[in-house]
């Protein structure tokens, strides 16, 4: 196993993005060397800089180990948790894609995150809840379970080929997605999920497997969450999909190939019934 | 200025539970908190579920404990409240965990149904997996918290107490998206920092937690109490730097009697409950790895970590993988645990103490209004830290109909503004940079206020402490006056905070003559019943710490007046 050493032997590059609205006009990048340690994270070499050089800047985490989901930057334009990935050599370190920027690497959630609380994703439970512990199975739960996994980082989101921003009136997001169908997949669970999931116009996604790739938790964001929302949505009769079937049975990426035909598809959406 | 029913200072599992109890209650109800509600805090990183399982619920009748009361008296919390634990275990059991169920949170079944536990420790249970357990609590609450519309502000430091006379009417927010700066009138507050970990160089706390619990009530006038009593973890990850809060739990994994064994030089250094020898006192494990990590530990930077190892290869490799969040770290970095040990260090946990409240409704004794509940009150556990804070709301709710508007001293909120506003105005390059102050303080503390302390360590800590107060602080300058996500202020800030909860942590240290649960004295290393089953209290008398001493009377334990088993 590597030691770690007493001094270092190399540096890392950090070009890191530094950008303040109140103060620039344009972003721009700046250059630090810091020292190489074995195992280093790209947090660690941000630490380096805010600690060691003073060079304070904008930057977020909390927990350091994968819980708090806070520290998620784009590293040499792949969207990562800082504290998750190993340093690289040279690293372009940017704020995640698809956010507004705060400050530097800071981005603003805060629309991503009021969209989502406007699709209660919360258990809606009708039946009588019979005392603890609930008669249960794991198997029955064990979709859920999966995406209990989440650790809110949006760094799907980030990576997402569709998304533009979040918080608007478009696409809503693998994030969204993973916790709307979280809540829907609670065994328990009996809530009309239908206004939700039609207003995160679901059929935009492409299944094209960037969120699965760059989630750091193995979330099954495409079989465990999209696909068994459009299902739902199918079987209520919003979507008329040809093949659907056979296609929800191939892998991400094989469906990432056929993914203009999929959306050629999904582009027959049906006028959802009126509602009151 | 706002003004609530019901302020809540933090945003991690007691306060999200207390904003939804308080919010039942009708009361009008804000959140404040430093990090994101339920994804910061010591929170995240509770990995069991102290559920205190009714056997009939696991399907067996386990072997009988020790009185779990006295167990905790005598061996880990120390002075506590016997009938406040109790009465905290019966309110988990009959009440909190269905409630939690009903809610929405999934407790992990095994495949015939049965919740997930322990043959050995049943009162732990796991949801939805070892290692993860306060996050899925945090998720569950969170959404129930935006979902109810409750208002929160998220990424907001609450920088000092408001006060008239000995009552709290609320505090001075700092927002560090905006920069903002809001006093908030409040019937009543509700302190829920939790614990104060990120104190010493090696720290299992997350960025934002520097003891601001301590500091803020201190410094209004509520006393404190157990301060000197501090955790230390020994299993946590000896690097990469930013996982030194990664914890390899010590304690039986899910559905095995298996451990972690903890072994250096081919010896077992620490396994809990399979060999008496080493078994025994707990915490005086603790005290040998330390010992063992200082003397063959890797040099690392300006300290010494590491030296033993973490061994996890006799527990089943899927046990390892379908139960526990932590092996897939020591898997990233390319080692495989059911192959190789992994490199602990001993690292600085959290202070077991807080407020000093009054445990029928966890208001400060001696500043009205301030409710402190979980770690900041020096309680441990997120279901008993959820329960606190039921015994808070239950007992604002009940007073909330005859309450007045708070009157709030404008003098008071304006010198606020000024000493935060002053901060940024006067920022400077080419000053010292407040998280270079706050990594010398890390750094004294890691030095002077370890593990094994002695009246000499401790006093030299108290000495540096003095001149960073002295000498650094007044060249400290936060390095841009920017007023988007200036973590420099809040660093600068924290800096102050540090320094108070520091001291006052020393100075009931060093009033402490003896060695007990997780508090170990070199130059007392025995146990002294006779004298010191004694609270230290820690107040404020003409600005300067005032310590007073209570007997802790604890029903039905009774303890030789000496122990030694810390000599050895």
């Amino acid at each position: 196993m590597t030691m770690p050493g007493t001094t270092a032997t190399q540096n890392v590059t950090v070009e890191l993005y530094r950008f303040d609205p109140d103060a620039d006009t344009a972003a721009r990048f700046e250059t630090y060397d810091v020292p190489q340690r074995p195992q280093m994270r790209v947090l660690d070499a941000l630490d380096h800089i805010y600690e060691e050089q003073a060079q304070t800047f904008g930057y977020r985490w909390y927990c350091g180990t994968k819980r708090c989901g806070m520290c998620g930057v784009a590293v040499n334009g792949k969207p990562v948790l800082a504290c998750w990935e190993p340093a690289e050599p040279v690293m372009r370190i940017e704020p995640l894609p698809h956010f507004p920027v705060i400050r530097d690497l800071v981005v603003d959630f805060s629309a991503s995150e009021q969209r989502l609380t406007d699709l209660h994703p919360v258990l809606h439970r009708r039946e009588t809840y019979p005392g603890f512990p609930e008669p249960m199975s794991h198997s029955e739960m064990a979709a859920h379970f999966d995406l209990m996994a989440c650790i809110d980082c949006r760094v799907c989101d980030a990576a997402c080929s569709v998304l533009e921003s979040p918080g608007g009136g478009s696409f809503a997001g693998p994030y969204a997605l993973v916790q709307l169908a979280k809540a829907a997949a609670h065994a328990r669970d009996d809530g009309d999920r239908e206004d939700a999931i039609l207003e995160t116009n679901i059929d935009q996604c492409l299944s094209c497997g960037s969120c699965v790739d760059a989630c750091p938790n193995d979330v099954p964001i495409l079989v465990g969450a999209i696909d068994p929302l459009r299902d739902r949505l199918i079987q209520e009769g919003h979507y008329r999909v040809r093949g659907w079937a056979l296609i929800r049975r191939l892998p991400a990426r094989i469906r990432s190939l056929i993914r203009c035909q999929l959306r050629w598809s999904l582009g027959e959406r049906m006028a959802p019934p009126d509602r009151p | 200025v706002i003004t609530v029913d019901v302020l809540i200072v933090g945003g991690g599992i007691a306060g999200m539970y207390a904003a939804l109890k308080a919010r039942e209650k009708g009361a009008s109800v804000l959140l404040v908190s430093k990090g994101p509600i339920g994804r910061s805090g010591g929170s995240v990183f509770a990995g069991t579920l102290v559920a205190y399982m009714d056997p009939r619920w696991l399907g067996y009748e386990p072997k009988s404990d020790p009185d779990e009361k006295l167990m905790h008296l005598d061996k880990y919390y120390y002075l506590m409240d016997g009938g406040h634990l109790e009465r905290s275990g019966e309110f988990i059991r009959n009440h909190l965990l269905g409630e939690l169920e009903q809610m929405g949170l999934y407790f992990r079944r095994l495949p015939d149904g049965r919740v997930l536990h322990n043959p050995t420790k049943p009162k732990h249970t796991w949801t939805p997996r070892m290692g993860m357990s306060g996050r899925a609590i945090g998720d569950v609450l969170r959404r129930l918290v935006f979902d109810a519309g409750i208002p929160v502000m998220e990424e907001a430091m609450a920088t000092s107490l408001i006060r008239s006379g000995s009552t709290c009417l609320g505090a001075t927010v700092l927002d560090l998206t905006t920069g903002a700066f809001q006093a908030i009138g409040a019937r009543n507050t509700i302190l829920a920092t939790g614990h104060a970990n990120f104190l010493s160089t090696r720290s299992t706390g997350t960025r934002e937690v520097c003891g601001d619990g301590i500091a803020l009530p201190y410094r209004a006038g509520a006393e404190l109490f157990n301060l000197e009593m501090q955790e230390w973890h020994v299993t946590d990850m000896a690097w990469p730097r930013a996982w030194t809060r990664l914890h390899i739990y010590p304690n039986p994994l899910p559905v095995t009697r298996e451990t972690a064994r903890l072994v250096a030089d081919g010896e077992t250094l620490f396994e809990q409950k399979s060999n008496p020898r080493i078994n025994k006192p707990y915490h005086n494990q603790h005290k040998r790895l330390y010992r063992h990590a200082i003397a063959n530990g890797r040099s690392y930077d300006d300290y010494k970590l590491g030296g033993y190892y973490s061994d996890l290869r006799h527990v089943d490799d899927f046990v390892q993988t379908e139960y526990s969040y932590q092996t897939q770290f020591p898997r990233k970095l390319g080692i495989d645990p059911t192959k190789q040990p992994v490199e602990n260090a001993p690292t600085y946990h959290y202070i077991v103490g807080g407020v000093w409240v009054d445990f029928e409704t966890m208001e400060s004794r001696t500043l009205a209004r301030l409710h402190a509940v979980g770690g900041a009150a020096g309680r441990d556990g997120q279901t008993d830290c959820m329960f606190d804070a039921h015994v808070a709301v239950e007992a604002i709710a009940g007073r909330l109909p005859s309450q007045d508007d708070p009157v709030l001293d404008d003098g008071q909120v304006a010198a606020e503004r000024r000493r935060v506003d002053a901060l940024s105005e006067s920022a400077d390059a080419s000053g010292i940079a407040p998280i270079q102050v706050k990594n010398r303080i890390r750094s004294i503390m890691w030095q002077g206020m370890d593990y094994v302390k002695t009246s000499t360590k401790m006093s030299w800590a108290l000495e540096q402490l003095g001149e960073v107060r002295e000498d650094l602080v007044p060249r400290m300058r936060v390095t841009t006056p920017t007023r988007r996500y200036n973590t420099d202020v809040v660093d600068a800030l924290d800096v102050f905070n540090m320094l108070d909860a520091c001291t006052l942590q020393i100075h009931a240290s060093m009033e402490r003559e003896e060695s007990r649960g997780p508090f170990f004295r070199e130059d007392f290393p025995y146990q002294d019943n006779e004298n010191w089953q004694r609270y230290v209290i820690v107040g404020r008398a003409q600005d300067k710490p005032a310590i007073r001493t209570e007997p802790v009377v604890i029903d039905g334990l009774e303890l030789p007046p000496r122990q030694d088993f810390f000599a050895v």
